[in-house]
């Protein structure tokens, strides 16, 4: 059996790959390690210099399966409120997903439902993946007991450390298993992941912010006002 | 009615711009700023409103996009919008309910919700007559729009549709529900979902026309109880979990139809239907129903949970179970751990589950879930059921059923609290038919045996003092331990986890095996690969502390110590690694006591080395390349102090010839409170056996401690708190009069606690009373004069320690503060009485006269009544505590 009928086709709005590919929704408030997540993968096409999600950066990530090669669009998207961009529009043809929280953060777990919510408005039954993220850091604010979201909701949940590579790929496994519905399937290499431990510049992470602000607040060049005198 | 149009070349330019952010290869950031500048522009959402309601020549992606953006935007833009803009938006989107695309009626349905969650339902009575005039129409998209509308408003704010609101007769609720236990009919699959999820929403709030229809909607229920459809099955289900939890009452005339329909769809053919079915058991028992309704199904019952309990095709734990135990662990395999640090009392329970076992669930563990519950409501009487099924799973032959044998072991481990009393009879048969699964071929079993074993290891120990029983005692013990040496890791970290129960039960009761014990464990030493290795450690460490002392004989120490030593001399004082090692030694330094002086002199010294490289690399981080990590500087400081616990004195040579006065001193003062919480901690230890030589910095450390009690409330700092304020009073009983400089600072701080003990933990509380007993004894002419102050919260304090020699110390404070100050505590004498009526026995002879003294003094002093007066306000049994000390 050839990798291309183990999956389903690639969708539109995709840049084509000759191996089956996925769009990855990954969700989750800000802060909350979304972006240091996807970027430990490192073949994907991406540069290593920090910068805040504005809407949503889109990443493909390739493994590496005993069915062959599959690619997942990583559709990482802001968490913040003010960078949101088209927020739930990016969801539209997702075909699994990430809810992401921080263990130490109780209040990004309870924004979970919200989450999930607004996820399963637009894409109806797709298989989600819950991902409790940060367990490297001592003080947890949620317990591994505290979390029960999963089980009312079905999904499936991993403790991870986007610091330590902790679990990196059992999301991405149980996914792929999913949409291949294949519960055999497994990865047969492992990707290059970027060394544990490399530290965000928190600094430049909130001057880049800034300066994201000031630019939106400016009047673009070629403004035509006169369109919206409705 | 809407007179509002866009203008053609800002429709093309906003759509082209959704488009853009939808592909996945444009710039970001530079649409989001052209986005943000739009969205300046008043009638932006009317723009938006269009492309979703009118854009016909549009792709349904963009439509949906814009209007998910207009349902955000809406978020911080409703309240304070032109009304004419929001007049146009509202009435745009209603007749996209009925849209004939279904991404756009879903949508509408989704803005609509967020509508009504922001700004209530009593501007927009429009929106009702809508819904009811497309519930009542006959075209299927208006019916399924409407629905989906409704369902998300059910979910999202239920109780605005059961509110009176202002210009209607009654509760929209009122209106809306008949409708929706009507479509429970619909030979449509999507709105029978729709209808009776919006329903079930409502079982919380309990609306009074819910509460009317009640026989309806459970005939409803039943009606759709077999529908084709599993989400529909699975809402029915979740329907009963639910009114089981909160209204039994509305369930028990139907209770032998719907346990018998449970009992059915426990067996469902969807997993999922199947799994929320299997909810209702537990949710039964919870509810604390009366049990007598389940017992005539559990003949049934027993044997669908057993069979639910085997392993599913697609469960993770099958793939994980291949994986081989020579391959080296990645990081990504290994879950980041973390070193407490020390801690003088005893610590509040914290759950230290870093199992990820508690986060799996499916129907294997909720029927596993069911079965415990059911155990511990009917006991013993469900064995007579259960154990046919499992003798016969246990002894299926051949491959294919290894899952039902798994399964069959799995129940015995589930049901082993529950129904101890008939199983303990058979003990010894179930040891002797579940010892040779040990050896079973297949990975999950065996590692599934050495869990279920585990569940029955105390009893075997009780059983233990007659051959038979010490046989089955060793039976257990030689057969977790052979698995132990198990190739697979998942068994290896099963057996060591079922040994570690086995270590913390039996205690001292290993001390014969530990030679074959501690061979076991070495050789896991040596051939674990890193994730397991940890559990090794730990189980090493657990063995010291049960048998203590028992474990300081040559021969095992020649079996430990020399491949402890290679991992130690093989790691770098900058390898993480290193930290499980640490505590390793910790556990066996305090375990041989004095035995360990033998291996101390490079431990100490390496200890020392670690601490003054880390706090270098504090300062100057680029010097030596290595990363700064504070639980180096912690580990170490820990396992200094469980040497110096197990040396005693013999650490005094050791000190003398390093600098860890100074480095000690640092730790104290610096900023992380875990350093400074162990840093207090061999202040402490080192201050019981060898003060001296603190002696030149002593005042620099009394004042850097007391300086920890300041703000006790600080929630990083409570446990820094409780070991500085122990440290002191081990300081003050040895260096005495030395300490009257900062009594009265720590006195001060002392009395707070003691006074506003709510909320605080148990320990500082003890901690601070014990200190304070002890500085009194010291320097009673100090504290003394204002014994008044803190006499009764002390005291009460003093009642809820038990006996030790702290306590003793602390009462020697009491005695002579009350012989320097009597009057200072006839106020309080009857709190006095309490706490001296906490001892069980006080074991020092001098101090019981000196106790007797102090109670016959007060006899003497208040002999105008007063002294009657306070005994007959104590209980009984406090004053019979009290005939022991001549009063």
């Amino acid at each position: 059996m050839g990798p291309e009928t183990a999956f389903g086709d690639a969708l539109p709005n995709q840049q084509t790959v000759d191996y089956p590919s996925f769009k990855l929704v990954i969700v989750g408030d800000g802060g909350t390690g979304k972006t240091t997540f996807v970027k430990r993968h490192l073949t994907g096409e991406f540069e290593k210099k920090y910068e805040p999600t504005i809407g949503v950066e889109v990443h493909p990530l390739d493994f590496f399966t005993n069915c062959g090669k599959l690619r997942f669009y990583c559709w990482d998207t802001a968490g913040q409120e003010k960078f949101g961009g088209l927020r739930d529009g990016y969801y539209i043809h997702g075909q699994c997903a990430i809810i992401m929280f921080d263990v130490t953060a109780r209040l990004t777990y309870k924004n979970v439902p919200t989450w999930h919510r607004d996820l399963c408005r637009v894409c109806e039954n797709i298989p989600i993946v819950l991902c409790g993220n940060k367990v490297d850091v001592k003080n947890r604010q949620v317990k591994a007991k505290q979390v029960t979201f999963h089980r009312k909701k079905n999904l499936q949940y991993y403790e991870i450390s986007a610091k330590s590579n902790y679990n990196f790929e059992k999301p991405f496994l149980y996914l792929a298993r999913k949409l291949a519905g294949d519960a055999n399937l497994h990865f047969v290499e492992s990707p290059a992941l970027a060394p544990p431990e490399v530290q965000i510049d928190l600094v430049a992470q909130q001057q880049h912010e800034q300066e994201l602000m000031a630019a939106a607040a400016q009047p673009l060049p070629d403004d035509d006002d006169d369109a919206f005198d409705g | 009615m809407s007179t509002w149009q866009p203008q053609e070349e800002g429709l093309k330019e906003i759509c082209g711009l959704v488009e853009q952010q939808m592909s996945p290869s444009s710039d970001k950031a530079l649409i989001f700023q052209q986005l943000q500048h739009y969205s300046q522009f008043p009638d932006f959402n009317n723009y938006l409103t269009f492309i979703f309601a009118r854009a016909q020549g549009k792709s349904v992606d963009v439509r949906q996009a814009a209007g998910l953006l207009l349902k955000n935007n809406l978020r911080t833009a409703l309240k304070g919008m032109p009304p004419a803009n929001l007049q146009y938006i509202k009435s745009e989107l209603l007749p996209c309910m009925g849209a004939g695309e279904r991404f756009i009626r879903s949508t509408a349905g989704t803005i609509i919700s967020a509508i009504v969650q922001i700004g209530g339902i009593a501007d927009w009575l429009d929106l009702l007559n809508a819904l009811v005039e497309c519930l009542d129409s006959n075209d299927i998209n208006h019916l399924e729009g409407a629905m989906d509308a409704l369902s998300k408003i059910c979910e999202d704010v239920p109780q605005v549709l059961d509110s009176d609101i202002p210009g209607l007769s009654e509760r929209p609720i009122n209106v809306f529900l008949p409708r929706f236990l009507h479509l429970f009919e619909s030979p449509n699959a999507s709105l029978r979902k729709l209808s009776l999820g919006s329903v079930n929403q409502y079982i919380m709030l309990m609306p009074s026309v819910l509460y009317v229809s009640m026989d309806k909607y459970l005939r409803g229920l039943f009606i759709l109880a077999n529908d084709p459809t599993p989400e529909v099955r699975k809402l029915v289900c979740v329907a009963f979990v639910q009114l089981i939890e909160v209204r039994p009452s509305f369930l028990e005339p139907h209770l032998k139809d719907l346990l018998q329909y449970i009992l059915q769809v426990n067996k469902d053919a969807d997993e999922e239907v199947a799994l929320e079915a299997c909810e209702f058991w537990s949710a039964y028992c919870d509810a604390q129903l009366p049990p007598e309704n389940l017992r005539e199904f559990l003949p049934s019952l027993i044997p669908v949970l057993l069979s639910n309990m085997a392993y599913a095709e697609d469960d993770e734990a099958l793939l994980d179970a291949e994986e081989d135990g020579s391959q080296p662990d990645r990081d990504q395999d290994v879950k980041p751990r973390f070193h407490s640090s020390r801690f003088h009392g005893t610590e509040d329970a914290e759950d230290d589950d870093d199992d990820d076992i508690v986060n799996i669930w499916n129907l294997r563990k909720c029927s596993a879930a069911a079965l415990d519950i059911l155990s511990n409501v009917f006991g013993d009487e469900i064995l007579p059921m259960l154990m046919p099924i499992v003798q016969a799973n246990l002894s299926a032959p051949g491959d294919e059923a290894w899952k039902a044998r798994e399964a069959a072991v799995l129940a015995l481990g589930a049901i082993a609290e529950g129904c101890i009393n008939g199983l303990y009879p058979l003990l010894s048969e179930i040891v002797s038919f579940l010892t040779p699964l040990l050896d079973d071929k297949f990975p999950l079993i065996r590692s599934i045996s050495c869990w279920t074993l585990s569940r029955f290891s105390k009893y075997v120990i009780q059983g233990t003092g007659h051959p038979e029983g010490d046989e089955q005692f060793k039976k257990l013990l030689v057969g977790l331990l052979r698995r132990i040496l198990d190739e697979n890791k998942r068994v290896q970290e099963a057996a060591c986890s079922a040994f570690a129960t086995l270590e913390e039960d039996a205690a001292e009761l290993m001390t014969p095996y530990m030679e074959v014990i501690l061979q076991h464990l070495m050789c896991a030493f040596g051939k674990y690969q890193k994730r397991n290795l940890r559990i090794v450690y730990d189980a090493i460490g657990t063995l010291a502390d049960a048998v203590g002392g028992d474990l300081n004989e040559p021969k095992y120490l020649e079996i430990l110590m020399p491949p402890l030593i290679a991992k130690w001399q093989q790691l770098s004082d900058s390898d993480k690694d290193i930290f499980p090692l640490l505590e390793c030694f910790t556990s066996i330094a305090q375990a041989l006591g004095t035995g360990f002086a033998q291996f101390s002199p490079p431990v100490f010294q390496r200890c020392i080395t670690i601490i003054q490289t880390q706090q270098l690399m504090k300062v100057q981080p680029a010097s030596a390349g290595i990363q700064y990590d504070k639980d180096f500087i912690v580990c170490s400081l820990d396992l200094l102090s469980g040497l110096t616990e197990g040396l005693g004195s013999g650490i005094e040579t050791l000190v003398s010839q390093s600098n860890l006065r100074n480095l000690l001193l640092q730790c104290c003062m610096d900023g992380d409170p875990d350093i400074r919480q162990s840093a207090f901690a061999l202040l402490g230890d080192i201050s019981r056996v060898c003060p001296l030589h603190l002696q030149p910095h002593l005042s620099d450390f009394l004042d850097i401690a007391a300086k920890q009690l300041k703000d006790p409330k600080l929630k990083d700092g409570i446990s820094v708190a409780n070991n500085a304020c122990w440290a002191i009073g081990e300081l003050a009983i040895k260096v005495h009069k030395e300490i009257s400089p900062i009594v009265m600072t720590v006195i001060s701080c002392l009395v707070p606690i003691l006074q506003h003990a709510e909320g605080l933990n148990k320990s500082l509380l003890e901690n601070s009373a014990i200190t304070l007993g002890r500085l009194a004894w010291v320097c009673p002419e100090l504290v003394s004069p204002h014994m008044e102050h803190f006499m009764q919260a002390w005291c009460l304090a003093l009642t809820m320690i038990r006996d030790d020699t702290e306590k003793e110390e602390a009462f020697r404070g009491l005695c002579a503060m009350v012989k320097t100050n009597p009057s200072g505590g006839v106020n309080s004498i009857v709190f006095m009485c309490k706490a001296i009526a906490s001892w069980h026995e006080i074991r020092s002879e001098d101090l019981h006269n000196e106790v007797c003294q102090v109670l016959q003094g007060y006899k003497q002093m208040l002999n105008n009544g007063a002294w009657e007066q306070c005994m007959s306000s104590l209980e009984p049994a406090v004053r019979d505590k009290l005939l022991r000390y001549k009063v």
